[in-house]
């Protein structure tokens, strides 16, 4: 069944839409959630509560075209959310090392926090600029929290070479940030 | 509670890049051809002038043959006939294999039998397996065997993926190598760290315990045993199927990057000598090193940069190294060597070049590139976008070498499409052909961080990586 055919079925609120989904990308979903270092458990019930939000969701919105990234995007901010309420995120390794990789770029505000819309939005900028390789190894990292191994595994490099390309898109992405005025 | 901004907006940008990041690797975009393409031309043109400046280019540098390996070992560079070339690595099991509970490969397997001399016809025809455009694949299937070879050994051997026209031996070493590398990736995906630091340890410790394990050091140490096997297949199959006149600009192009258990090491395919290939974690490159040294009379010296957190894969294994070598030292090793030996070949590093141009103001640019000027035969510029410091480089190509003709057209050939854009992906350094003179100036130059020298007699020069 195709992303479409899911949507159209989450729109006619057939139930069918959460299982086809389920079917379709509930091992990528719970992916995100265990790279954080969450239980299979936990990323099982993250899971389910995407599909409920999902389900809320459509309609009003309609991602005939991107229904993975759609699910993604709420299983992502669940799955941190859950971190900062269970309190883990001090004992999550992995979030522990994302954050401070990503504080190259961005330290954290002294005063108010930076409007995440603004920082988004300057962030798909940047992306565009990068090569798609480039692009999607940041992606999979800082999005989809893959380690370095995996990506590396994925694309066919060294861990080294990936370690490598994401220090070097960090500081690219520091200097894009000071020239857009997001971080002085 | 600490949390980047940053990390947790990313979950607001476009969806169609996150899409495009959740396709399956390698998609057959135009953009990553381009990208592929730009860097392959690029590769292909620069080795085909490493070609035109080598002084292999005149005199092929043949194999020892295996009956004379180990007289050979103390009589660096003699060539061996045409109709017996060795196996790549049977100087190196002489001359630097360590004990065998220190270095479990052995070196006795029969090399592939067909020797004949590289020409189009015993080419493997690019492109099945390579996402390139057809363009660019019909511009590789036409250059020369050197080139060709150049370029395939690049993608293939950096990406671990080889073709199914392959020998069984080496889809068999490949495969090892994959199993081998997600093993370490499956030791290394947090579940026990994250259970260690439940307890009360701090994650870099959590990190640092866990490369402490014995099921990760076997990980690691079978990663690096199935990956100096898979490029002692590669390299033999490569070098026996084209003998002779690829040797050099294989041995340009056939650095790779070890990164096994925090240290990273560097395997060594020095075919043009037919003498080396190894490669390991530091203290067995060291080892190796110092018997290379002291058996053959060439000589490796490596340094390391300053900037080495900014390193590319490429010039990784130069961190390694801290501790080997003293610039004065390396001066003295290096005078004596050219003392010794009439050719030189040699591939300079300079310092606060790497990775720093993007943080050089443009004096000091300039500076750097006036010194290099007068310096490099050959050059490959790496962590600049700036298009006038490229040009000037290769204005001192132009300047420098008699190949004048040859090395203008390069450059035009490079500054067309962006090509010379691309180089910075794949290399980090400046090859620089020297005699014996030049090579003087650069060990005396105090603004060179690192060099890679090899030294041998005319009739079989080596390049020292």
């Amino acid at each position: 069944m195709t992303d479409r055919e899911i949507v159209e079925l989450f729109l006619a609120r057939d139930e069918r839409g959460i299982r086809e989904a389920k079917s379709r990308y509930g091992k990528p979903l719970r992916g995100i959630a265990r790279n954080l270092g969450m239980s299979e458990q936990d990323a099982e019930e993250l899971e389910n509560d995407t599909y409920l939000a999902a389900w809320k969701s459509i309609p009003p919105h309609t991602p005939h075209a991107y229904l993975f990234s759609f699910l993604a995007k709420i299983m992502r901010d669940l799955s941190i959310n859950r971190l900062k309420e269970s309190g883990r995120q001090k004992r999550s390794a992995v979030w522990v090392e994302l954050t401070e990789e990503m504080e190259e770029c961005l330290a954290a505000p002294e005063e108010s926090p930076l409007e995440a819309k603004q920082l988004a939005e300057a962030a798909s900028a940047f992306l565009k600029t990068l090569t798609v390789e480039q692009r999607n190894v940041f992606l999979r990292r800082y999005w989809y929290f893959d380690s370095p191994n995996a990506i590396a595994r994925q694309f066919g490099m060294t861990s080294g070479k990936v370690r490598s390309m994401l220090f070097r898109i960090r500081g690219k992405l520091r200097v894009y940030l000071q020239k857009e005025g997001i971080m002085s | 509670m600490k949390e980047n901004q940053l990390l947790t907006a990313l979950s607001e940008i476009s969806p169609d890049l996150l899409e495009e990041a959740n396709q399956p690797v390698r998609k057959k975009s135009g953009t990553l051809w381009l990208h592929i393409g730009a860097s392959a031309a690029a590769f292909l043109i620069a080795g085909a002038v490493w070609l035109r400046l080598s002084p292999f280019r005149e005199a092929p540098v043949l194999p020892p043959s295996e009956e004379g390996s180990s007289a050979a070992s103390s009589d660096a560079g003699t060539e061996a006939p045409a109709t017996e070339p060795d196996p790549v690595f049977s100087q190196e099991e002489e001359t630097t294999r360590e004990p065998e509970t220190e270095n479990p490969i052995r070196w006795t397997e029969e090399p592939y039998v067909k020797t004949e001399k590289p020409s189009d016809e015993c080419l493997v025809p690019l492109g099945s397996h390579l996402e390139l455009s057809e363009s660019l694949l019909d511009q590789i299937n036409q250059a020369g065997a050197a080139d060709r070879i150049a370029f395939a050994v690049w993608f293939l051997v950096d990406s671990s993926r080889v073709p199914e026209e392959y020998p069984p031996e080496i889809q068999q070493a490949s495969r090892a190598l994959m199993e081998a590398e997600n093993r370490i990736g499956t030791l290394d995906n947090y579940g026990l760290i994250e259970e260690w630091i439940s307890s009360g340890m701090s994650w870099p410790e959590a990190y640092a315990r866990i490369e402490q394990t014995d099921a990760y050091r076997e990980a690691q140490q079978e990663a690096l045993r199935a990956k100096e096997e898979y490029a002692r297949r590669y390299l033999r199959y490569w070098y026996t199927l084209y003998a002779e006149q690829d040797a050099c600009l294989l041995s340009c192009g056939l650095e790779k990057l070890y990164d096994v258990n925090g240290e990273t090491g560097l395997a060594y395919f020095d075919l043009t000598g037919c003498k080396a290939v190894y490669c390991g974690t530091r203290e067995k490159i060291l080892s190796l090193e110092d018997a290379f040294l002291e058996q053959s009379g060439h000589l490796i010296l490596r340094g390391v940069p300053e900037n080495a957190a900014e390193l590319t894969f490429a010039d990784y294994y130069l961190v390694s190294d801290r501790t080997l070598l003293d610039g004065e030292k390396l001066t003295e090793e290096l005078k004596a060597a050219f003392e010794r030996e009439e050719t030189v070949l040699c591939r300079v590093y300079w310092k606060n070049l790497w990775g720093n141009l993007d943080t050089m103001d443009k004096r000091e640019r300039e500076e750097l590139a006036a010194r290099s000027i007068g310096l490099s035969g050959m050059a490959e510029l790496e962590a600049s976008d700036d298009l006038e410091l490229h040009q000037r480089f290769l204005e001192a190509l132009r300047n420098l070498n008699s190949h004048s003709a040859e090395l203008e057209e390069l450059a035009g050939r490079l500054f067309r499409d962006g090509e010379l854009q691309e180089i910075r992906e794949y290399s980090g350094c400046f090859l620089v052909t020297l005699n014996r003179d030049r090579a003087s100036q650069v060990a005396d130059a105090p603004e060179v961080g690192f060099l890679h020298v090899g030294v041998s007699e005319a009739a079989a020069p080596v390049v020292a990586e």
